[in-house]
């Protein structure tokens, strides 16, 4: 459908092995899940239409392809060659952490917590530009007042267009 | 052939307001400018655009969608042809001689070159949508529980072979998705199934805020990793296109229009795997080989017809069979029944005007695209210059409040969180997101089908193999797969790095 732009960095064949472990458990457990499924017995229906009968194909066929996955990861290496663990970069986890952060917080907690949402949405975007757009406003020589100053008014101008075109031309209820 | 030229006539002079030639307008503009920035797809756009357009009629709201597509496939040759950063997948293979070009100093040629591209694809798409859609819808009619069970494994097969990454980890991919269709009410028995007692999950994942968390909050999440330094852009050329291009490469251009739609009529594949065969496809019959990746219009006028010719080509499964033909088409596809329409091989009875407004949307859209590759150029490296950082918040704030507004329930932002994460990890883990995509699409119908099918046969499985399209499709899955087995490959002395 679509060649996807994926991490230039060949996955490690453990870190496959991994995944592959993890897949083959989801396969099983859909796969037991379905077969305990209701059979509908007393409705006394087609076998072929048990409402099991797709998902525990379904289970089958991941942790197959998992076992697979598991197999090759094997032969290129995965528990013989020497680990080769990718070493994260400590300010871009802490970036990651920020963006996961603040945008978990939210949708999770500041939408639908009876916060208004055009107060919602100015806090989120103030704090986000505010603290993830730090380091390319130091390179352009503002203030920290500055960089806070123009962090709140991209919000306002956002949170208003936003709240309104929802409201008044998309008639949508807001959270 | 008069009839369909008068419902064409009719389905154009229908959306001749005001208000739908702003929306075309806007969205065009909207589309172009999602194309152009790097990391944002156009299945984002058109899965945003469902969400703030479902309240808009169905003809307006479809209109929006077809033109933000169209208007992103073609933004994607912007960034490419400037940054040497294809704006959406689909313009990769513009990057080649795009850049090149603009090295050379030629960016604003290029840019015309796409502009001409990009028109005359979506054109012979076009043509070919009102022409091949009539007959496909004809053949769907032949189609039964064994052919759809097999079309829409097809789809997913196909989908995750050709994602461009490892086909193992896409099947993983594409079954996985079929599994999430599975969740919730089963569409026979209505039996509630790994919904743990949950309400809203009882009635299933929704396809539209699925896909938002997996093409949009994922999108951003891996925009926000790469942490793109604010481009430098080079002074260009004009970018008026020039009608001696046309009429030099009509030959490049007709054959990767024809080679993009036919491409978009296979479920699941898509733009991206149109512009590169087309522009391969140019390279084996140029008589200048040597000019590829090198700056040679040759190649970027087949790679921007063919992936905006696949864009109405991947419209034609949809409306006849009810399988989409790419990422963005799947949207599309779900907007359709979100909005009431319903796709699919009854189309041409039922509703045949329908396929001819489809038509008319796809010709505002081209119209849309030339506007703006004539007077946009200036505006469009602006907003590349805009940093990730102030761009980021503000569609991840257009996700929550898009999932929402689809019926005003949190349960489908939490949707749009959950696979957006799982997008992310999996994308981390070189596991394409569109196979699973496109499951979560067919899932319904692979299920139904297969289930109908064997009650029909009474468990026997030898209708679903000995029916001539079924025979067809289980053929090709069959060798899709076996191809992709390395000793398979290493037997045929088939080149198995790829």
């Amino acid at each position: 459908m679509s060649i996807e732009i994926e991490d230039d960095a060949p996955v490690p064949p453990r870190s496959d092995l991994i995944a592959a472990v993890v897949w083959m458990v989801f396969g099983a457990a859909v796969a037991v899940g379905a077969w305990r499924m209701d059979r509908l017995e007393k409705l006394h229906i087609n076998p072929y239409e048990i409402p099991g009968l797709v998902p525990f194909v379904l289970g089958v066929t991941i942790l197959l392809l998992g076992g697979v996955l598991a197999l090759r990861s094997l032969r290129q290496g995965a528990l013989t060659a020497p680990d080769q663990a990718v070493t994260h970069d400590p300010v871009l986890l802490r970036h990651m952490v920020w963006v996961f952060g603040l945008m978990l917080l939210y949708a999770l907690v500041l939408v639908g917590s009876g916060l208004p949402f055009w107060l919602a949405t100015f806090l989120f975007v103030t704090v986000f530009i505010g603290i993830l757009d730090r380091q390319r406003q130091n390179e352009l020589g503002r203030t920290k007042a500055q960089q806070w100053v123009r962090a709140c008014v991209y919000a306002a101008v956002w949170s208003a267009l936003v709240s309104l075109s929802f409201e008044h031309i998309f008639l949508v209820r807001l959270p | 052939m008069f009839d369909g030229l008068f419902a064409f006539g009719h389905s154009i002079a229908s959306f001749m307001t005001l208000e739908s030639i702003f929306f075309a307008l806007a969205s065009c503009l909207v589309g172009v400018i999602i194309g152009a920035l790097p990391g944002l797809t156009a299945t984002m756009g058109v899965a945003l655009m469902t969400t703030l357009t479902i309240k808009l009629p169905s003809n307006q709201a479809l209109l929006i969608l077809i033109c933000t597509y169209v208007g992103a496939i073609y933004g994607g040759s912007r960034s490419a042809i400037l940054l040497n950063i294809p704006g959406t997948p689909a313009s990769a293979a513009s990057c080649l001689d795009g850049y090149a070009l603009a090295r050379q100093g030629h960016a604003g040629r290029a840019m015309g070159i796409a502009t001409t591209g990009s028109v005359m694809g979506t054109l012979i798409g076009m043509f070919f949508l009102a022409w091949f859609t009539p007959l496909l819808g004809d053949l769907a009619l032949k189609f039964g529980a064994y052919e759809f069970f097999w079309l829409a494994v097809f789809g997913v097969i196909i989908s995750a072979t050709l994602s461009g990454g490892d086909p193992l980890k896409g099947w993983i991919s594409g079954i996985t998705g079929l599994f999430i269709a599975t969740i919730g009410q089963d569409g026979i028995h209505a039996y509630e199934r790994f919904s743990f007692d949950n309400r809203d999950l009882a009635g299933g994942f929704a396809l539209v805020p699925a896909l938002v968390g997996a093409f949009g909050f994922a999108e951003v999440l891996v925009a926000m990793k790469e942490r793109r330094p604010v481009p430098q852009i080079n002074p260009f050329d004009t970018v008026i296109p020039k009608v001696m291009d046309v009429l030099r490469y009509w030959k490049t251009i007709l054959r990767s229009g024809v080679i993009g739609t036919f491409i978009g009529i296979v479920p699941g594949v898509g733009e991206d795997v149109a512009a590169w065969s087309s522009y391969a496809a140019a390279k084996r019959a140029s008589k200048e080989k040597e000019k590829f990746g090198k700056g040679s219009i040759d190649g970027l006028m087949a790679a921007e017809t063919g992936d905006n010719a696949c864009v109405p080509g991947a419209i034609i499964p949809v409306l006849t069979l009810q399988v989409p033909g790419s990422a963005p088409a799947a949207v599309l596809m779900a907007a359709m029944l979100i909005h009431g329409v319903k796709p699919g091989p009854m189309i041409m009875i039922e509703s045949p005007q329908f396929v001819y407004d489809v038509v008319a949307m796809m010709m505002i859209a081209t119209i849309g695209i030339f506007i703006y590759g004539l007077v946009l150029t200036k505006l469009l490296v602006q907003v590349l210059r805009v940093p990730t950082t102030i761009i980021v918040p503000m569609l991840f704030v257009l996700c929550v409040v898009g999932t929402y507004a689809l019926s005003s329930r949190l349960f489908d932002v939490w949707t749009m969180l959950l696979f957006g994460v799982l997008g992310y990890v999996l994308r981390k883990y070189q596991f394409p997101v569109a196979p699973l995509v496109l499951g979560i699409v067919l899932g319904d119908l692979m299920e139904k089908s297969l289930r109908r099918g064997l009650v029909l046969s009474d468990g026997d499985l030898l209708p679903f193999i000995s029916r001539p399209i079924s025979a067809v499709l289980f053929a090709a899955i069959v060798i899709t797969v076996v191809l992709r087995i390395p000793k398979v490959r290493q037997w045929l002395k088939m080149d198995t790095s790829s």
